[in-house]
């Protein structure tokens, strides 16, 4: 796989109100499968905005596919390279699934019939909606509306593919599919997923980031992310004051995170564990105190 | 999972009239698949036969069935087609089509009912030919327009119908940009009912032939029974038609104008179609 940037913020900043969602962020997005996790509000829903060239960042700079999102020329060269799966999205009534799909791969101007009509049936087909094509959208589940909005983004191999949380609302079956189809995706175009499910971002990602208050906590491989927790993961018979999160396991014991204390039953720890972590010592840095 | 050979993207996506093209096909489809249009043409088709069977003998008075059952209902479909896409608006707003692109395609899915209108008027004049009205007294005027000429006849029959079909659903495409707000659609066809069934059918020129329909047929009526129509002397049918087809270009160039890119050649067309109107209008009185 090739190292190239193929897109690129440089002090980004967004507001809202008085709101800052993103804070000077400053990172590099390369070909692969990146996962952007963060809690609530973390501003991960702005980032790939911006990136999707839905939102213009207030101040800084963002190039992708060597466009500047700052210019109109730049973001119509982006869209036509671009497929996007926003967090949320109404259907106007009266479309079939295949119907709507078709919509979007005409405003993506695809405008041979036959060839549109193929690759339409090749997406509905790869998010696994080739039997109930010809059923309006509005009268599907909620499941099979987001493998809609999954489709129309997978349309024409975009290099670059941005998905708000798109296991949102799949069944285990679903998710796996998904996970396959966005993992060869990821071997010839930029992936960038938003997800609060950390054992997506571990099974699919090569690289995460963790966003907190707007700004970026972590950058780099999963494995380095989840390193972060070696040695601060134990189990107990009881909950261990002393973790920062403690939870109760299906057999029983407990699963403790946070400064192990001496002779505790280390773990391997997982995505989760270290994604705990880290957002946590943000928070406690935020307010001040000692985390 | 299904194998299905993949389609390679035919273009780098520059074929923007092909694009339009494709989009107006779709949205012509969506149109002509509405409910409010199918049933509005349904019953205009309908009542023209009892209509014409009760021997109304002005064709020009049944244009009123296709203008406001396609008309007036189509401001409300095309409305309605227009603002469906504000749920969508972040993944439309993603691809490299227009915002210009979309309401260009959305004005050309409009020539589905300027066909419905022709077809109901053309069912009009059909029934009206076959089933003439009977004149009173036997060797009294003919009903219908007589004396004039066909191209004054048919102007009057095409502005008060088929190019009424067609504006209705251009003012809806071009409130509905500009007032994409609930309920907006609904206030747009009280406004253009009320504006247009009050000055139409005043007495008073020239605000009688200023709004989009105007009822431009006098009738002479002794004992109940309708003995002639005939135009007003002061209205010229041919540049009524002039007036009201530019009407529904000022509409588009209205309705094209909501997006803010590339502005200047639309405002300048824009004000040679307002010129062009009103001279239009000032010769439809003449």
């Amino acid at each position: 796989m090739t190292t190239t940037t193929t897109a690129t913020f440089t002090d980004v900043s967004k507001t809202f109100g008085g709101t800052r969602a993103l804070d000077n962020v400053h990172l590099g997005l390369s070909p692969g499968v990146t996962g952007l996790l963060g809690p609530n509000g973390a501003g991960k829903t702005t980032l790939l905005r911006v990136l999707a060239t839905a939102l213009g960042a207030d101040s800084g700079r963002v190039s992708v596919l060597d466009e500047d999102l700052a210019t109109a020329a730049g973001r119509l060269a982006v869209r036509r390279r671009l497929g996007y799966a926003p967090q949320e999205t109404g259907f106007p009534r009266g479309f079939t699934i295949f119907g709507f799909v078709d919509y979007m791969a005409i405003l993506k101007e695809w405008t041979g019939r036959s060839h549109r009509h193929a690759e339409v049936r090749r997406v509905v087909d790869l998010v696994g909606l080739g039997d109930v094509s010809t059923k309006r959208v509005r009268a599907v589940s909620g499941g099979q509306r987001r493998r809609v909005v999954l489709a129309q983004a997978l349309l024409g191999h975009p290099d670059l593919l941005v998905l708000d949380e798109p296991t949102a609302g799949l069944d285990p079956e679903q998710r796996a599919r998904l996970r396959d189809t966005l993992g060869r995706a990821g071997q010839t175009s930029t992936v960038v997923i938003s997800t609060h499910q950390t054992e997506d971002v571990a099974a699919l990602c090569e690289r995460v980031i963790v966003l907190h208050t707007g700004r970026v906590r972590f950058d780099g491989p999963v494995r380095d992310l989840v390193g972060l927790a070696s040695g601060k993961v134990w189990m107990s018979e009881e909950p261990d004051g002393r973790a920062r999160h403690t939870w109760r396991t299906g057999t029983g014991r407990w699963r403790n995170v946070g400064e192990a204390p001496d002779g505790a039953e280390l773990i391997e720890p997982a995505l989760e564990d270290a994604y705990l972590l880290l957002v946590g010592e943000s928070a406690a840095s935020e307010i001040g105190v000692p985390a | 999972m299904t194998a299905v050979q993949v389609a390679e993207r035919p273009l780098s996506g520059s074929d923007a009239v092909a694009t339009v093209r494709d989009l107006a096909r779709t949205e012509a489809g969506r149109y002509a698949r509405h409910p409010l249009f199918l049933i509005g043409t349904v019953v205009a088709l309908v009542m023209a036969v009892p209509v014409v069977r009760t021997r109304d003998p002005d064709p020009l008075a049944l244009t009123i069935l296709p203008a406001f059952f396609v008309g007036v209902f189509g401001f409300v479909v095309a409305h309605r087609l227009t603002t469906s896409l504000q749920r969508t608006a972040e993944l439309v707003g993603s691809t490299p089509s227009s915002q210009r692109r979309r309401t260009t395609a959305l004005c050309l899915a409009c020539l589905v009912p300027l066909m419905a209108g022709v077809l109901i008027t053309v069912e009009c004049l059909v029934l009206t030919a076959v089933d003439p009205p009977d004149v009173v007294p036997a060797d009294g005027p003919m009903a219908w327009f007589g004396d004039y000429s066909w191209p004054v006849v048919v102007s009057a029959l095409l502005a008060m119908g088929p190019v009424a079909c067609l504006g209705g659903p251009l003012l809806g495409v071009a409130v509905a940009r500009w007032a994409p707000f609930r309920g907006s659609a609904l206030l747009g066809v009280v406004v253009l009912v009320v504006t247009c069934s009050t000055m139409a059918s005043g007495p008073q020129f020239p605000w009688r032939v200023m709004p989009p329909w105007a009822a431009l047929s006098d009738e002479r009526v002794e004992g109940g029974v309708i003995l002639s129509s005939t135009f007003p002397s002061a209205v010229s049918p041919v540049w009524y038609l002039v007036y009201t087809l530019l009407l529904c270009a000022l509409a588009v160039v209205a309705a094209l104008l909501r997006d803010p890119r590339g502005r200047r050649p639309l405002l300048w067309t824009g004000a040679v179609l307002g010129v062009a109107t009103a001279g239009a209008f000032v010769l439809a009185l003449t």
